[in-house]
Protein backbone atom coordinates (compact mmCIF):
# COMPACT_ATOMS: atom_id res chain seq x y z
CA UNK A 1 0.00 0.00 0.00
CA UNK A 2 1.23 3.09 -0.70
CA UNK A 3 1.86 6.53 1.79
CA UNK A 4 -1.04 8.38 -0.10
CA UNK A 5 -3.71 5.38 0.20
CA UNK A 6 -2.87 4.80 3.48
CA UNK A 7 -3.36 8.66 4.05
CA UNK A 8 -6.43 8.77 2.73
CA UNK A 9 -8.12 5.45 4.71
CA UNK A 10 -6.62 6.93 7.61
CA UNK A 11 -7.51 10.78 7.83
CA UNK A 12 -10.63 11.22 5.07
CA UNK A 13 -12.91 8.37 5.48
CA UNK A 14 -16.07 9.22 7.69
CA UNK A 15 -17.58 6.85 10.14
CA UNK A 16 -21.91 6.75 9.60
CA UNK A 17 -22.57 10.36 11.48
CA UNK A 18 -19.85 12.18 9.44
CA UNK A 19 -17.22 12.87 11.90
CA UNK A 20 -14.29 10.83 12.47
CA UNK A 21 -14.62 9.24 15.83
CA UNK A 22 -11.39 9.85 17.12
CA UNK A 23 -11.29 7.11 20.17
CA UNK A 24 -9.86 4.26 18.81
CA UNK A 25 -7.10 6.25 17.96
CA UNK A 26 -6.61 7.10 21.82
CA UNK A 27 -6.39 3.29 22.52
CA UNK A 28 -2.98 2.58 19.96
CA UNK A 29 -1.64 6.28 21.31
CA UNK A 30 1.00 4.77 23.47
CA UNK A 31 2.02 1.95 20.78
CA UNK A 32 2.48 4.47 17.96
CA UNK A 33 3.99 6.46 20.11
CA UNK A 34 6.11 4.06 21.00
CA UNK A 35 7.01 3.00 17.63
CA UNK A 36 7.49 6.49 16.34
CA UNK A 37 9.88 7.49 18.85
CA UNK A 38 11.86 4.07 19.34
CA UNK A 39 11.69 2.26 15.94
CA UNK A 40 10.83 4.88 13.21
CA UNK A 41 12.93 7.66 14.11
CA UNK A 42 15.89 6.03 14.87
CA UNK A 43 15.68 4.19 11.64
CA UNK A 44 15.36 6.89 9.65
CA UNK A 45 18.43 8.25 11.59
CA UNK A 46 20.13 4.87 11.10
CA UNK A 47 19.13 5.07 7.36
CA UNK A 48 20.68 8.72 6.92
CA UNK A 49 23.93 7.20 8.80
CA UNK A 50 24.57 4.79 6.44
CA UNK A 51 25.43 7.32 3.69
CA UNK A 52 27.65 8.77 6.08
CA UNK A 53 31.37 8.58 7.62
CA UNK A 54 30.91 9.41 11.04
CA UNK A 55 34.63 9.10 13.60
CA UNK A 56 32.02 9.15 16.51
CA UNK A 57 28.14 9.34 17.60
CA UNK A 58 27.08 13.09 17.29
CA UNK A 59 30.20 13.71 15.61
CA UNK A 60 31.22 14.88 12.04
CA UNK A 61 30.14 13.77 9.96
CA UNK A 62 31.05 13.83 6.21
CA UNK A 63 28.59 12.29 3.27
CA UNK A 64 30.39 9.08 1.55
CA UNK A 65 27.25 8.23 -0.90
CA UNK A 66 26.86 4.73 -1.27
CA UNK A 67 30.54 3.75 -0.07
CA UNK A 68 29.54 2.52 3.17
CA UNK A 69 27.61 -0.28 1.25
CA UNK A 70 30.40 -0.82 -0.84
CA UNK A 71 32.82 -1.36 2.19
CA UNK A 72 30.18 -4.18 3.57
CA UNK A 73 29.84 -5.65 0.33
CA UNK A 74 33.79 -5.69 -0.57
CA UNK A 75 34.51 -6.59 2.27
CA UNK A 76 35.81 -10.69 2.33
CA UNK A 77 35.00 -11.28 6.07
CA UNK A 78 31.71 -10.42 5.18
CA UNK A 79 31.47 -12.81 2.97
CA UNK A 80 32.65 -15.45 5.17
CA UNK A 81 30.54 -15.00 7.17
CA UNK A 82 27.96 -14.88 5.08
CA UNK A 83 29.13 -18.48 4.45
CA UNK A 84 29.21 -19.37 7.59
CA UNK A 85 25.68 -18.23 8.54
CA UNK A 86 24.34 -20.07 5.47
CA UNK A 87 25.91 -23.60 6.67
CA UNK A 88 24.82 -22.37 10.37
CA UNK A 89 21.16 -21.75 9.06
CA UNK A 90 21.01 -24.81 6.83
CA UNK A 91 21.91 -26.78 10.04
CA UNK A 92 20.17 -25.12 12.55
CA UNK A 93 17.08 -24.97 10.23
CA UNK A 94 16.89 -28.47 8.47
CA UNK A 95 18.54 -30.79 11.05
CA UNK A 96 15.78 -29.70 14.19
CA UNK A 97 13.34 -29.50 11.62
CA UNK A 98 13.88 -33.21 10.35
CA UNK A 99 14.20 -34.13 14.61
CA UNK A 100 11.39 -32.30 15.65
CA UNK A 101 9.17 -33.59 12.64
CA UNK A 102 10.33 -37.00 13.91
CA UNK A 103 9.78 -36.08 17.28
CA UNK A 104 6.69 -34.84 16.85
CA UNK A 105 5.13 -38.02 14.68
CA UNK A 106 6.14 -39.77 17.79
CA UNK A 107 4.61 -38.02 20.24
CA UNK A 108 1.54 -37.63 18.57
CA UNK A 109 0.98 -41.77 18.58
CA UNK A 110 0.21 -40.99 21.92
CA UNK A 111 2.25 -42.99 23.73
CA UNK A 112 2.58 -43.36 27.40
CA UNK A 113 4.09 -40.14 28.95
CA UNK A 114 3.65 -38.28 25.37
CA UNK A 115 2.93 -35.32 27.46
CA UNK A 116 6.00 -34.89 29.62
CA UNK A 117 8.49 -36.07 26.72
CA UNK A 118 6.66 -33.22 25.25
CA UNK A 119 7.68 -30.91 28.45
CA UNK A 120 10.95 -32.16 28.35
CA UNK A 121 11.91 -31.63 24.43
CA UNK A 122 10.93 -28.34 24.60
CA UNK A 123 12.08 -27.49 27.94
CA UNK A 124 15.70 -26.10 25.97
CA UNK A 125 13.55 -23.12 24.52
CA UNK A 126 13.11 -22.01 27.82
CA UNK A 127 16.71 -22.06 28.86
CA UNK A 128 18.39 -18.86 28.54
CA UNK A 129 20.70 -18.78 25.53
CA UNK A 130 24.33 -17.85 27.16
CA UNK A 131 24.07 -20.28 29.83
CA UNK A 132 22.97 -23.09 27.16
CA UNK A 133 25.93 -21.52 25.10
CA UNK A 134 28.04 -21.76 28.33
CA UNK A 135 27.36 -25.55 28.87
CA UNK A 136 27.82 -26.51 25.74
CA UNK A 137 30.62 -24.68 25.69
CA UNK A 138 31.94 -26.84 29.31
CA UNK A 139 30.56 -30.31 27.74
CA UNK A 140 32.90 -29.54 24.71
CA UNK A 141 35.69 -28.29 26.36
CA UNK A 142 38.95 -29.81 26.82
CA UNK A 143 37.87 -30.96 30.46
CA UNK A 144 34.62 -31.42 29.70
CA UNK A 145 32.27 -34.61 29.86
CA UNK A 146 32.20 -35.24 25.92
CA UNK A 147 36.63 -35.41 25.94
CA UNK A 148 36.06 -37.03 29.45
CA UNK A 149 34.30 -40.08 27.43
CA UNK A 150 36.04 -39.70 24.08
CA UNK A 151 39.32 -40.05 26.31
CA UNK A 152 38.34 -42.74 28.77
CA UNK A 153 36.95 -44.96 26.40
CA UNK A 154 40.07 -44.60 24.47
CA UNK A 155 38.66 -43.19 20.97
CA UNK A 156 40.90 -40.59 21.26
CA UNK A 157 44.15 -40.03 23.24
CA UNK A 158 44.14 -36.62 23.95
CA UNK A 159 41.26 -34.44 24.40
CA UNK A 160 39.93 -32.64 21.26
CA UNK A 161 39.94 -28.53 21.07
CA UNK A 162 36.16 -28.45 19.51
CA UNK A 163 35.82 -24.81 20.25
CA UNK A 164 39.44 -23.87 19.28
CA UNK A 165 39.27 -25.66 16.03
CA UNK A 166 38.61 -23.43 12.93
CA UNK A 167 36.52 -26.77 11.56
CA UNK A 168 35.10 -27.91 14.71
CA UNK A 169 33.33 -24.56 16.27
CA UNK A 170 30.87 -23.97 13.75
CA UNK A 171 29.44 -27.63 14.14
CA UNK A 172 30.37 -27.36 17.98
CA UNK A 173 27.88 -24.26 17.96
CA UNK A 174 25.61 -25.74 15.53
CA UNK A 175 25.08 -28.82 17.97
CA UNK A 176 23.84 -26.42 20.76
CA UNK A 177 21.48 -24.50 18.29
CA UNK A 178 20.10 -28.03 17.27
CA UNK A 179 19.33 -28.79 21.06
CA UNK A 180 17.74 -25.72 21.88
CA UNK A 181 15.28 -25.24 18.40
CA UNK A 182 14.64 -29.01 17.95
CA UNK A 183 11.12 -29.01 20.93
CA UNK A 184 10.64 -25.31 19.29
CA UNK A 185 9.92 -27.18 15.64
CA UNK A 186 8.62 -30.36 17.30
CA UNK A 187 5.72 -28.24 18.94
CA UNK A 188 4.81 -26.28 16.30
CA UNK A 189 4.39 -29.67 13.72
CA UNK A 190 2.79 -31.44 16.35
CA UNK A 191 -0.12 -28.69 16.44
CA UNK A 192 0.18 -28.95 12.63
CA UNK A 193 -0.64 -33.09 13.00
CA UNK A 194 -3.74 -32.73 15.61
CA UNK A 195 -5.32 -30.32 13.36
CA UNK A 196 -5.07 -32.97 10.38
CA UNK A 197 -8.66 -34.93 11.04
CA UNK A 198 -8.46 -38.62 11.72
CA UNK A 199 -10.92 -39.65 9.52
CA UNK A 200 -8.57 -38.64 6.41
CA UNK A 201 -6.24 -41.51 7.49
CA UNK A 202 -9.28 -43.57 7.84
CA UNK A 203 -9.80 -43.45 4.10
CA UNK A 204 -6.34 -43.91 3.65
CA UNK A 205 -6.22 -47.22 5.36
CA UNK A 206 -9.44 -48.65 3.76
CA UNK A 207 -7.67 -48.03 0.28
CA UNK A 208 -5.04 -49.91 1.76
CA UNK A 209 -2.16 -47.20 2.22
CA UNK A 210 1.32 -48.11 3.77
CA UNK A 211 2.25 -46.11 6.96
CA UNK A 212 5.15 -44.76 3.99
CA UNK A 213 2.44 -43.57 1.68
CA UNK A 214 -0.08 -42.45 3.82
CA UNK A 215 3.10 -40.52 5.10
CA UNK A 216 4.25 -38.84 1.92
CA UNK A 217 0.70 -38.24 0.75
CA UNK A 218 -1.52 -36.91 3.37
CA UNK A 219 0.35 -36.03 6.71
CA UNK A 220 3.62 -34.18 4.67
CA UNK A 221 0.88 -32.24 2.23
CA UNK A 222 -1.34 -31.34 4.97
CA UNK A 223 2.18 -30.10 7.39
CA UNK A 224 3.46 -28.16 4.17
CA UNK A 225 2.32 -24.81 5.44
CA UNK A 226 3.46 -25.41 9.29
CA UNK A 227 6.76 -26.75 7.79
CA UNK A 228 7.00 -23.57 5.86
CA UNK A 229 6.35 -21.28 8.76
CA UNK A 230 8.96 -23.23 10.60
CA UNK A 231 11.26 -22.77 7.72
CA UNK A 232 11.03 -19.07 7.91
CA UNK A 233 11.10 -18.42 11.14
CA UNK A 234 14.50 -20.54 10.68
CA UNK A 235 16.07 -18.59 8.19
CA UNK A 236 15.01 -15.45 10.24
CA UNK A 237 16.58 -16.67 13.43
CA UNK A 238 20.18 -17.89 11.34
CA UNK A 239 20.25 -14.52 9.89
CA UNK A 240 20.14 -12.89 13.01
CA UNK A 241 21.74 -15.36 15.49
CA UNK A 242 24.12 -13.68 17.88
CA UNK A 243 23.82 -14.94 20.69
CA UNK A 244 24.50 -18.19 20.57
CA UNK A 245 27.74 -18.03 18.03
CA UNK A 246 28.88 -15.16 20.57
CA UNK A 247 29.02 -17.03 23.93
CA UNK A 248 30.86 -20.24 22.51
CA UNK A 249 33.21 -19.18 20.29
CA UNK A 250 32.96 -15.01 19.63
CA UNK A 251 32.86 -16.17 15.79
CA UNK A 252 36.43 -17.42 16.53
CA UNK A 253 39.43 -18.63 16.22
CA UNK A 254 40.18 -16.21 13.74
CA UNK A 255 36.87 -15.67 12.17
CA UNK A 256 36.08 -19.28 11.93
CA UNK A 257 32.56 -19.32 12.75
CA UNK A 258 32.18 -15.84 12.16
CA UNK A 259 28.28 -14.81 11.36
CA UNK A 260 26.93 -12.02 9.75
CA UNK A 261 25.63 -11.25 13.45
CA UNK A 262 28.63 -11.43 15.40
CA UNK A 263 30.64 -10.18 12.74
CA UNK A 264 28.05 -7.17 12.82
CA UNK A 265 28.26 -6.34 16.14
CA UNK A 266 32.25 -6.21 15.80
CA UNK A 267 31.75 -3.41 13.59
CA UNK A 268 29.66 -1.15 15.13
CA UNK A 269 30.59 -1.94 18.88
CA UNK A 270 34.02 -3.05 19.01
CA UNK A 271 35.83 -1.52 15.74
CA UNK A 272 32.93 1.43 16.38
CA UNK A 273 32.45 1.71 12.51
CA UNK A 274 28.64 3.28 12.81
CA UNK A 275 28.08 4.45 9.43
CA UNK A 276 29.64 0.82 7.84
CA UNK A 277 27.74 -0.71 10.66
CA UNK A 278 24.43 0.98 9.60
CA UNK A 279 24.79 -0.12 5.88
CA UNK A 280 25.55 -3.75 7.21
CA UNK A 281 22.12 -3.61 9.54
CA UNK A 282 20.37 -2.55 6.43
CA UNK A 283 21.54 -5.28 4.29
CA UNK A 284 21.14 -8.14 7.44
CA UNK A 285 17.81 -6.87 6.78
CA UNK A 286 17.01 -6.51 3.50
CA UNK A 287 18.70 -10.20 3.66
CA UNK A 288 16.13 -11.74 6.38
CA UNK A 289 13.23 -10.12 4.39
CA UNK A 290 14.75 -11.40 0.53
CA UNK A 291 15.07 -15.07 2.04
CA UNK A 292 11.56 -15.03 4.05
CA UNK A 293 10.02 -14.02 0.11
CA UNK A 294 12.27 -16.51 -1.85
CA UNK A 295 10.60 -19.60 0.56
CA UNK A 296 6.80 -17.85 0.71
CA UNK A 297 7.18 -17.38 -3.43
CA UNK A 298 8.55 -20.79 -3.57
CA UNK A 299 6.09 -22.80 -1.55
CA UNK A 300 3.42 -21.01 -3.80
CA UNK A 301 2.07 -18.38 -1.46
CA UNK A 302 0.82 -19.61 1.58
CA UNK A 303 -1.51 -17.37 3.23
CA UNK A 304 1.38 -15.61 5.51
CA UNK B 1 -10.52 -46.16 21.37
CA UNK B 2 -14.48 -45.54 21.78
CA UNK B 3 -17.05 -48.37 21.48
CA UNK B 4 -19.11 -46.63 18.91
CA UNK B 5 -16.02 -46.44 16.56
CA UNK B 6 -17.79 -46.78 13.23
CA UNK B 7 -14.55 -48.72 11.95
CA UNK B 8 -13.13 -50.30 14.69
CA UNK B 9 -11.29 -52.98 12.41
CA UNK B 10 -9.28 -50.77 10.74
CA UNK B 11 -7.47 -49.26 13.26
CA UNK B 12 -4.15 -51.16 13.51
CA UNK B 13 -4.51 -50.80 17.81
CA UNK B 14 -7.49 -53.03 17.42
CA UNK B 15 -5.88 -55.50 15.14
CA UNK B 16 -6.79 -58.80 16.42
CA UNK B 17 -4.39 -61.28 14.75
CA UNK B 18 -1.24 -62.31 16.55
CA UNK B 19 1.16 -61.00 14.33
CA UNK B 20 -0.30 -57.68 14.38
CA UNK B 21 -0.44 -57.14 18.12
CA UNK B 22 3.20 -58.08 18.06
CA UNK B 23 4.14 -55.85 15.45
CA UNK B 24 2.15 -53.09 17.27
CA UNK B 25 3.39 -53.49 20.49
CA UNK B 26 6.69 -53.57 18.70
CA UNK B 27 6.00 -50.61 17.38
CA UNK B 28 4.94 -48.54 20.49
CA UNK B 29 8.30 -49.93 22.39
CA UNK B 30 10.10 -48.45 20.14
CA UNK B 31 9.04 -45.02 19.93
CA UNK B 32 9.04 -45.02 23.60
CA UNK B 33 12.46 -45.94 23.59
CA UNK B 34 13.46 -43.63 20.76
CA UNK B 35 11.80 -40.73 22.89
CA UNK B 36 13.55 -41.98 26.06
CA UNK B 37 16.77 -41.42 24.39
CA UNK B 38 16.24 -38.25 23.06
CA UNK B 39 14.84 -36.74 26.20
CA UNK B 40 18.20 -38.31 28.38
CA UNK B 41 20.05 -36.68 25.69
CA UNK B 42 18.16 -33.14 26.21
CA UNK B 43 18.21 -33.27 29.83
CA UNK B 44 22.32 -34.10 29.82
CA UNK B 45 23.33 -30.55 29.28
CA UNK B 46 21.15 -29.61 32.08
CA UNK B 47 22.30 -32.44 33.90
CA UNK B 48 26.07 -31.25 34.18
CA UNK B 49 25.49 -27.52 34.82
CA UNK B 50 23.96 -29.17 37.89
CA UNK B 51 26.60 -31.38 38.32
CA UNK B 52 29.84 -29.17 37.75
CA UNK B 53 27.71 -26.45 40.13
CA UNK B 54 28.05 -28.95 42.96
CA UNK B 55 31.93 -29.62 42.79
CA UNK B 56 34.26 -28.48 45.37
CA UNK B 57 36.81 -26.48 43.57
CA UNK B 58 39.79 -29.02 43.72
CA UNK B 59 37.54 -31.39 41.75
CA UNK B 60 36.24 -28.67 38.98
CA UNK B 61 39.13 -29.25 37.09
CA UNK B 62 39.54 -32.91 37.47
CA UNK B 63 39.89 -34.63 33.87
CA UNK B 64 38.26 -37.61 32.96
CA UNK B 65 35.38 -35.87 34.99
CA UNK B 66 33.46 -37.32 37.53
CA UNK B 67 29.67 -37.64 35.97
CA UNK B 68 28.19 -37.64 39.55
CA UNK B 69 30.02 -34.90 41.60
CA UNK B 70 32.05 -36.99 44.55
CA UNK B 71 31.29 -34.75 47.11
CA UNK B 72 28.34 -33.00 46.00
CA UNK B 73 28.71 -29.35 48.30
CA UNK B 74 26.49 -25.78 47.66
CA UNK B 75 29.44 -23.86 48.37
CA UNK B 76 29.97 -22.71 45.29
CA UNK B 77 26.53 -21.15 45.13
CA UNK B 78 27.04 -19.37 48.78
CA UNK B 79 30.71 -18.16 47.79
CA UNK B 80 29.65 -16.61 44.86
CA UNK B 81 26.27 -15.03 46.29
CA UNK B 82 29.10 -13.63 49.15
CA UNK B 83 32.14 -12.51 46.71
CA UNK B 84 30.35 -11.33 43.13
CA UNK B 85 27.92 -9.04 42.20
CA UNK B 86 25.38 -11.89 41.59
CA UNK B 87 22.91 -10.03 43.97
CA UNK B 88 22.65 -6.96 41.95
CA UNK B 89 22.75 -8.92 38.82
CA UNK B 90 19.65 -10.64 39.72
CA UNK B 91 17.73 -7.63 41.26
CA UNK B 92 18.36 -6.33 37.57
CA UNK B 93 17.13 -8.71 35.72
CA UNK B 94 13.83 -9.02 38.17
CA UNK B 95 13.07 -5.43 37.94
CA UNK B 96 14.03 -5.26 34.41
CA UNK B 97 12.09 -8.41 34.03
CA UNK B 98 8.50 -7.59 35.24
CA UNK B 99 9.36 -3.85 34.13
CA UNK B 100 9.46 -4.67 30.71
CA UNK B 101 6.48 -6.95 31.02
CA UNK B 102 3.92 -4.53 32.89
CA UNK B 103 5.43 -2.06 30.26
CA UNK B 104 4.97 -3.87 27.21
CA UNK B 105 1.67 -5.47 28.57
CA UNK B 106 -0.26 -1.90 29.32
CA UNK B 107 1.08 -0.45 25.97
CA UNK B 108 0.28 -3.19 24.16
CA UNK B 109 -3.85 -4.43 25.88
CA UNK B 110 -5.47 -1.25 24.94
CA UNK B 111 -3.67 -1.37 21.48
CA UNK B 112 -4.67 -4.80 20.65
CA UNK B 113 -7.98 -4.68 21.88
CA UNK B 114 -8.87 -1.37 19.88
CA UNK B 115 -7.50 -3.26 16.71
CA UNK B 116 -9.87 -6.32 17.62
CA UNK B 117 -12.99 -4.40 18.21
CA UNK B 118 -13.28 -1.19 16.77
CA UNK B 119 -14.19 -0.44 13.58
CA UNK B 120 -11.89 2.76 12.02
CA UNK B 121 -10.50 3.54 9.53
CA UNK B 122 -6.77 2.03 9.33
CA UNK B 123 -7.52 -0.78 11.68
CA UNK B 124 -6.27 -3.15 8.80
CA UNK B 125 -3.00 -1.71 7.82
CA UNK B 126 -2.17 -0.77 11.05
CA UNK B 127 -2.56 -4.56 12.21
CA UNK B 128 -0.10 -5.19 9.69
CA UNK B 129 1.83 -2.84 10.60
CA UNK B 130 2.14 -4.22 14.20
CA UNK B 131 2.74 -7.71 12.28
CA UNK B 132 5.52 -6.34 9.97
CA UNK B 133 8.11 -5.23 13.06
CA UNK B 134 7.23 -9.05 14.15
CA UNK B 135 9.94 -9.60 11.55
CA UNK B 136 12.27 -7.11 12.02
CA UNK B 137 15.58 -8.67 13.19
CA UNK B 138 16.97 -7.41 16.40
CA UNK B 139 20.11 -6.21 15.32
CA UNK B 140 18.85 -3.33 12.72
CA UNK B 141 17.59 -1.93 15.65
CA UNK B 142 21.14 -2.21 17.82
CA UNK B 143 22.72 0.43 16.00
CA UNK B 144 19.46 3.16 15.86
CA UNK B 145 18.67 2.62 19.49
CA UNK B 146 22.34 3.23 20.54
CA UNK B 147 22.11 6.25 18.76
CA UNK B 148 19.27 7.78 20.40
CA UNK B 149 19.91 6.65 23.60
CA UNK B 150 22.99 8.42 23.64
CA UNK B 151 21.26 11.67 23.01
CA UNK B 152 18.46 10.88 25.56
CA UNK B 153 21.28 9.96 28.48
CA UNK B 154 19.34 6.19 28.35
CA UNK B 155 22.10 3.81 27.88
CA UNK B 156 23.43 1.95 30.66
CA UNK B 157 20.09 2.59 32.58
CA UNK B 158 17.10 -0.30 33.15
CA UNK B 159 14.21 2.23 31.56
CA UNK B 160 16.67 2.59 28.55
CA UNK B 161 16.63 -1.09 27.97
CA UNK B 162 13.03 -1.75 29.00
CA UNK B 163 11.91 0.69 26.25
CA UNK B 164 14.04 -0.96 23.89
CA UNK B 165 12.54 -4.25 25.16
CA UNK B 166 8.79 -3.38 24.74
CA UNK B 167 9.45 -1.78 21.46
CA UNK B 168 10.73 -4.89 19.85
CA UNK B 169 8.33 -7.16 21.64
CA UNK B 170 5.07 -4.96 21.13
CA UNK B 171 4.29 -6.25 18.11
CA UNK B 172 4.24 -10.06 19.06
CA UNK B 173 2.09 -8.93 22.26
CA UNK B 174 -0.08 -6.96 20.15
CA UNK B 175 -0.48 -10.41 18.20
CA UNK B 176 -1.22 -13.02 20.91
CA UNK B 177 -3.59 -10.15 22.58
CA UNK B 178 -5.39 -9.55 19.08
CA UNK B 179 -5.90 -13.23 19.30
CA UNK B 180 -6.97 -13.46 22.13
CA UNK B 181 -9.79 -11.18 22.03
CA UNK B 182 -10.85 -12.22 19.06
CA UNK B 183 -11.88 -15.80 20.33
CA UNK B 184 -13.87 -13.85 23.55
CA UNK B 185 -17.10 -13.21 23.14
CA UNK B 186 -17.98 -9.69 23.14
CA UNK B 187 -21.84 -10.33 24.82
CA UNK B 188 -20.49 -8.61 28.39
CA UNK B 189 -19.22 -5.06 26.43
CA UNK B 190 -22.25 -5.05 24.39
CA UNK B 191 -24.70 -5.16 27.48
CA UNK B 192 -22.45 -2.16 28.89
CA UNK B 193 -22.61 -0.40 26.13
CA UNK B 194 -26.53 -0.79 26.32
CA UNK B 195 -26.50 0.65 29.85
CA UNK B 196 -25.23 3.40 28.35
CA UNK B 197 -21.38 3.32 30.13
CA UNK B 198 -18.96 5.08 29.11
CA UNK B 199 -16.19 3.17 26.43
CA UNK B 200 -13.07 3.93 29.49
CA UNK B 201 -15.13 2.45 32.15
CA UNK B 202 -16.05 -0.76 29.82
CA UNK B 203 -12.26 -1.26 29.34
CA UNK B 204 -11.09 -0.38 32.58
CA UNK B 205 -13.94 -2.59 34.57
CA UNK B 206 -14.89 -5.38 31.85
CA UNK B 207 -12.41 -5.36 29.07
CA UNK B 208 -9.66 -5.66 31.85
CA UNK B 209 -10.83 -8.24 34.05
CA UNK B 210 -11.92 -10.80 31.32
CA UNK B 211 -8.23 -9.90 29.30
CA UNK B 212 -6.46 -11.70 32.15
CA UNK B 213 -5.92 -14.81 30.81
CA UNK B 214 -4.35 -13.08 27.52
CA UNK B 215 -2.21 -10.86 29.56
CA UNK B 216 -0.93 -14.22 31.45
CA UNK B 217 -0.01 -16.11 28.74
CA UNK B 218 1.79 -13.04 27.20
CA UNK B 219 3.17 -11.81 30.36
CA UNK B 220 4.39 -15.24 30.61
CA UNK B 221 6.53 -14.62 27.41
CA UNK B 222 7.59 -11.85 27.97
CA UNK B 223 9.07 -12.19 31.43
CA UNK B 224 10.58 -15.16 29.90
CA UNK B 225 12.23 -13.51 26.57
CA UNK B 226 13.34 -10.51 28.81
CA UNK B 227 14.86 -12.63 31.39
CA UNK B 228 16.77 -14.90 28.62
CA UNK B 229 17.70 -11.57 26.46
CA UNK B 230 21.53 -10.83 25.89
CA UNK B 231 22.18 -8.55 22.77
CA UNK B 232 20.41 -5.76 23.85
CA UNK B 233 21.26 -6.09 27.37
CA UNK B 234 25.12 -7.10 26.19
CA UNK B 235 25.27 -3.69 23.93
CA UNK B 236 22.55 -0.97 26.28
CA UNK B 237 24.18 -1.81 29.62
CA UNK B 238 27.90 -0.76 30.20
CA UNK B 239 28.10 -0.22 33.85
CA UNK B 240 28.94 -3.52 36.15
CA UNK B 241 26.66 -2.11 38.74
CA UNK B 242 23.51 -2.43 35.75
CA UNK B 243 24.41 -5.50 34.17
CA UNK B 244 21.42 -8.42 33.52
CA UNK B 245 22.40 -12.12 34.71
CA UNK B 246 22.94 -12.96 31.29
CA UNK B 247 25.88 -10.31 30.83
CA UNK B 248 27.04 -10.81 34.33
CA UNK B 249 27.79 -14.86 33.30
CA UNK B 250 29.33 -13.72 30.19
CA UNK B 251 31.94 -11.49 31.86
CA UNK B 252 32.18 -13.94 35.13
CA UNK B 253 32.90 -16.35 32.51
CA UNK B 254 35.34 -14.33 30.18
CA UNK B 255 37.26 -13.45 33.50
CA UNK B 256 37.71 -16.22 35.31
CA UNK B 257 39.33 -19.79 34.51
CA UNK B 258 38.23 -22.94 34.95
CA UNK B 259 38.28 -23.41 38.26
CA UNK B 260 35.48 -20.97 39.13
CA UNK B 261 33.28 -22.69 36.64
CA UNK B 262 31.60 -24.20 39.51
CA UNK B 263 30.70 -20.65 40.61
CA UNK B 264 30.06 -20.13 36.95
CA UNK B 265 27.46 -22.79 36.78
CA UNK B 266 26.17 -22.45 40.21
CA UNK B 267 24.39 -18.71 39.30
CA UNK B 268 23.72 -20.83 35.40
CA UNK B 269 21.40 -22.83 37.44
CA UNK B 270 20.10 -19.97 39.80
CA UNK B 271 19.45 -18.26 37.10
CA UNK B 272 17.56 -21.01 34.97
CA UNK B 273 15.36 -22.06 38.00
CA UNK B 274 12.62 -18.78 37.63
CA UNK B 275 12.11 -19.69 33.99
CA UNK B 276 11.83 -23.65 34.58
CA UNK B 277 9.29 -22.78 37.41
CA UNK B 278 7.44 -20.28 35.07
CA UNK B 279 7.30 -22.79 32.28
CA UNK B 280 6.16 -26.00 34.77
CA UNK B 281 3.28 -23.52 35.47
CA UNK B 282 2.28 -22.23 32.88
CA UNK B 283 3.98 -24.91 30.41
CA UNK B 284 0.32 -25.61 28.14
CA UNK B 285 0.05 -21.83 27.60
CA UNK B 286 3.41 -21.49 26.66
CA UNK B 287 3.15 -24.63 24.18
CA UNK B 288 0.26 -23.76 23.00
CA UNK B 289 0.73 -19.94 22.31
CA UNK B 290 3.87 -20.65 20.45
CA UNK B 291 2.21 -23.20 17.90
CA UNK B 292 -0.57 -20.97 17.76
CA UNK B 293 1.53 -18.13 16.85
CA UNK B 294 3.44 -19.38 14.40
CA UNK B 295 0.05 -20.98 12.30
CA UNK B 296 -1.73 -18.22 12.31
Amino acid sequence: MSVTDFGRKWFSRDSTDGTLNWSPYLYLLPALVLYVVFLVYPMIETFILSFQHVRRLGGAHTWVGLQNYATVLNDPLFWKSAGDTLIFGIGMVLIPLVLGLGCALLVNTGIEYSGLFRLVLFLPVVIPVVVAGMTFGWLLGTHGLVNGILVSTGLVSKPMRFLNSSTLALPSVMLMAVWKRTGYYMVILLAGLQAIPDDVYEAAMIMGKTRWQMFRRITLPLLKPAIIVTLIIGIVDSVKAFAQVYVMTEGGPSHSSEVLSTYFYKIAFNYFQFGKGAAYGFILFALALALSMIVIRLSGGTEI
Amino acid sequence: MSVDDPLPELNDDASTSAEHVGASSWRRTTTFVILLVVSIAILVPLYWMVATSLKPENLVGLFPPNFVPAKPTLAPYLNALDQGSWGTWFFNTIVISVGTTVLTLAIALPAAYALARKEFPGAKPLYVLFLGILMIPAQILLIPLYVLFVKLHLVNTRLGLMLAYATFFLGFSVFLLHSFFTNLPQNLEDAARVGGISEWKIFLRIVLPLAKPGLATTGVFLFVFTWNEFLFALTFLQGKAMYTISVGLRVFQGNHNTVLYNQLFAMSTLSTIPVILVFAYFSEEFIQGIAGLELQ
